[in-house]
């Protein structure tokens, strides 16, 4: 059995009577990339300090790679690389600047710092901008220089707390790329966002947290699947919809059935052999139809569903 | 699957600290706020100041010069400085009976004393004049110190005027009366304004310094709200390593400030601080002291905000009591005592006690050790917190 690059058993930690994390445990293998999910004050930040050896743990356990990582442990650090939500840069220091400082007290060697920022500047898409201030950048090259910094030792994992917050799609789309590039070549990569599109393309794994509590972790079809989230057929139509829900609801492809505001929600375990019998049943109870939608469900009504809230909450 | 290549590690603390003190000391430079706090600051008020207290508008000390030797040659001495200084910027005074005494009582602000056997030595070696000082008031003792050095190294044309007034035959009193010697005893009043323009320099530069030190000390929690310092601590650096670096950069950013009025008020406005090992030995023994309470407050506070609330209010309070202002001039009494134990008050005393031909550094050394001693303590205390905190 290998061993996975960071193992998380049991996390606890409170801040006095409030409980912050409470029994977190997870595991991201080399090569995987997960997604840490959940609304604000959920406990993630928390998670995350406590993994990057920034925050005491008040019980449970933190494996990089097979050592344990404390605040103290240098040597569980070294196989990290932390992109946090600010902008973690000296912002009156070049990009080339910033990077030097940060490769330095990663312990890299003059000549191998040399060819990592470079390498790292093609990565993030910045060589032509090396040798400019960061405080003259836009807020994409900003955010992609924060990532190039936790990159240039090379860690085994990264860390990256909501890395794309406030950036253009154009940005973003480079940032993912490079992500995935990077997961693609062996690092295992903790993502947390509140754009639950980019953990939907990003993530092999996900977990779900909420009040301090990881409530759900899987694929995104495992979690689906869990939660028992189904399809569901929408109908746009006038006429007695309420009549037609009760009447939809007895069918037995049908799992559930709603009406409200001229529309017909119906859950269904196959939307395409549930769609004709549909439209028969309110041609049936005198019930024009003007539109049909099959949504699928998705993480969104994953995490509606067990936590209460949208994700951006 | 490809792997990742592992890290590569070959960094100590020690050069993680050297690391962020580089790091702080660029950003330092950049921002210009050291400069302009720490540098432009001191220097231009001493320069106000150099130009308001050197000038030759009227008398700025009041000097008493008392005459042991009481002979024709030291009467003649005085009677050439009263003459020399009838319209300032120094008054003398002859009759306050002991020197010491009218010093300590404050009734002048320092004394020159023409010792026993003053006329007898001219012959041989020169025997000095002796300077009684006030250390409260720098500026007064500067004055008599550099007249005293102008007597000695016009001791040989002294020793002349008093020979040829005896080979006149006639009243060695009425030296000064005598054409051809008349000028030898020639005091520079435009020397003198920079033989003491240094305190005037180094006060301001003791309060700028600890004001902009507090800036660059406050470093570590700037960066805990701009958020590099989580980066920062993700990586492999100790605490104490961080706070090392931190420590170091604040005490380079100090010597580089000081180094450069030292410099810049030398060679540009001719001040004279005296020697520049006995110089830079007390600059960087402020240095210590004010990085150190620098750090030591920079832990206690809670907020970035509330550290500099802090420094700004010790500044002037150190400003105010220990006199950094006006070339040393202190309160007197209790207010005095309690400004003679701030780093500002004695650095100056070590300074002013180290002046042109006077005490060394071994008869000083108390001072700069009371120096070292506070910021040493501050340092110490300072970081065991800030580690603790980082922990």
């Amino acid at each position: 059995m290998t061993t996975p690059t960071v193992r998380c058993e049991g996390l606890r930690k409170s801040y006095g009577d409030r409980v912050a994390v409470d029994g977190v445990s997870f595991e991201i293998a080399a090569g995987e990339s997960y997604g840490l999910l959940g609304p604000n004050g959920a406990g993630k930040t928390t998670t995350i300090s406590m993994m990057c050896g920034l925050l005491h743990a008040d019980a449970g356990r933190i494996e990089v790679v097979g050592r344990p990582m404390t605040t103290g442990r240098c040597d569980a650090k070294q196989l990290l690389g932390l992109v946090p939500q600010d902008i973690a840069l000296y912002p009156d220091l070049t990009a080339r600047e910033n990077l030097v400082f940060f490769g330095r007290l990663q312990g890299l060697s003059r000549s191998d710092l040399r060819t990592r920022i470079d390498e790292v500047l093609e990565i993030v898409a910045l060589e032509d901008r090396a040798g400019d201030r960061v405080d003259g950048f836009s807020g994409g090259m900003k955010r992609r220089c924060n990532i190039a910094a936790a990159l240039l030792h090379r860690p085994h994992l990264l860390v990256l707390d909501e890395p794309t917050v406030g950036v253009d799609p154009q940005s973003r789309a480079s940032i993912l790329d490079g992500i995935a590039n990077l997961q693609a070549a062996g690092m295992a990569v903790l993502y947390t966002t509140h754009y639950m599109e980019e953990a939907q393309r990003l993530c092999d794994r996900i977990g779900i947290i909420d009040e301090g509590r990881l409530v759900a972790e899987g694929t995104q079809s495992e979690l689906i699947s869990a939660v028992g989230q189904s399809p569901v057929v929408r109908l746009t139509a006038s006429g007695d919809l309420r009549t037609l829900a009760d009447a939809a609801s007895l069918q037995p492809q049908v799992l559930r059935a709603s009406a409200g505001d001229g529309r017909l929600e119906v859950a269904v375990a196959e939307p395409a052999r549930a769609l004709a019998p549909l439209i028969e049943l309110a041609e049936s109870c005198g019930v024009a139809v003007a539109g049909v939608d099959v949504v699928e469900p998705d993480l969104e009504s994953v995490f509606l569903h067990l936590t209460g809230k949208a994700l951006r909450d | 699957m490809q792997t990742v290549e592992p890290p590569v590690r070959t960094r100590s603390g020690r050069s993680a600290a050297f690391v962020l003190a580089a790091k702080d000391v660029r950003r330092g430079l950049r921002s210009k706020a050291l400069i302009l706090t720490a540098v432009v600051g001191p220097l231009a008020l001493g320069l106000i100041m150099a130009l308001a207290f050197g000038g030759t508008s009227g008398p700025s000390a009041t000097i008493a010069v008392v005459d042991l030797d009481r002979t024709p040659t030291s009467a003649g001495v005085i009677s050439v400085l009263q003459e020399q200084f009838r319209d300032g910027p120094v008054e003398l005074v002859t009759d306050v009976g002991d020197a010491s005494a009218a010093v300590t009582d404050e009734r002048v602000d320092a004394a020159l004393v023409i010792p026993v056997g003053y006329a007898a030595s001219l012959v041989t070696a020169p025997e000095p004049l002796q300077v009684v000082r006030n250390s409260q008031r720098a500026i007064p003792g500067e004055i008599a110190a550099a007249i005293a050095g102008e007597i000695a190294s016009q001791s040989d044309l002294i020793r002349a005027a008093t020979s040829t007034v005896a080979a006149l035959d006639r009243d060695a009193t009425s030296v000064v009366d005598v054409a051809e010697v008349r000028p030898a005893i020639s005091v520079d009043v435009g020397d003198l304004g920079r033989a003491f323009s240094a305190p005037l320099y180094f006060g301001p530069l003791t309060i700028f310094l600890f004001l902009g030190l507090g800036g660059a000390a406050r470093s570590l929690v700037r960066e805990d709200r701009e958020g590099t310092l989580a980066r920062i601590r993700s990586t492999s650096v100790s605490p104490r390593a961080l706070v090392g670096g931190a420590s170091l950069g604040v005490f380079i950013q100090g010597v580089l400030a000081a180094g450069t009025v030292y410099l810049v008020s030398t060679v540009v406005f001719r001040a004279r601080w005296g020697s520049p090992v006995e110089v830079i030995v007390v600059l960087l023994a402020l240095v210590v002291s004010l990085s150190g309470l620098s750090a030591l407050i920079v832990a206690v506070s809670r907020t970035e905000a509330q550290a500099e609330g802090w420094t700004n209010a010790l500044a002037f309070l150190f400003g105010i009591l220990g006199g950094a202002f006006f070339g040393g001039a202190q309160f007197p009494g209790l207010l005095g005592a309690v400004g003679s134990l701030t780093p500002n008050a004695i650095a100056m005393r070590a300074l002013v006690e180290l002046g042109p031909g006077r005490r060394d550094l071994l008869e000083v050394l108390p001072l700069l050790v009371a120096l070292v001693a506070i910021g040493v303590v501050g340092l110490a205390v300072g970081s065991q917190l800030m580690v603790r905190r980082l922990r």
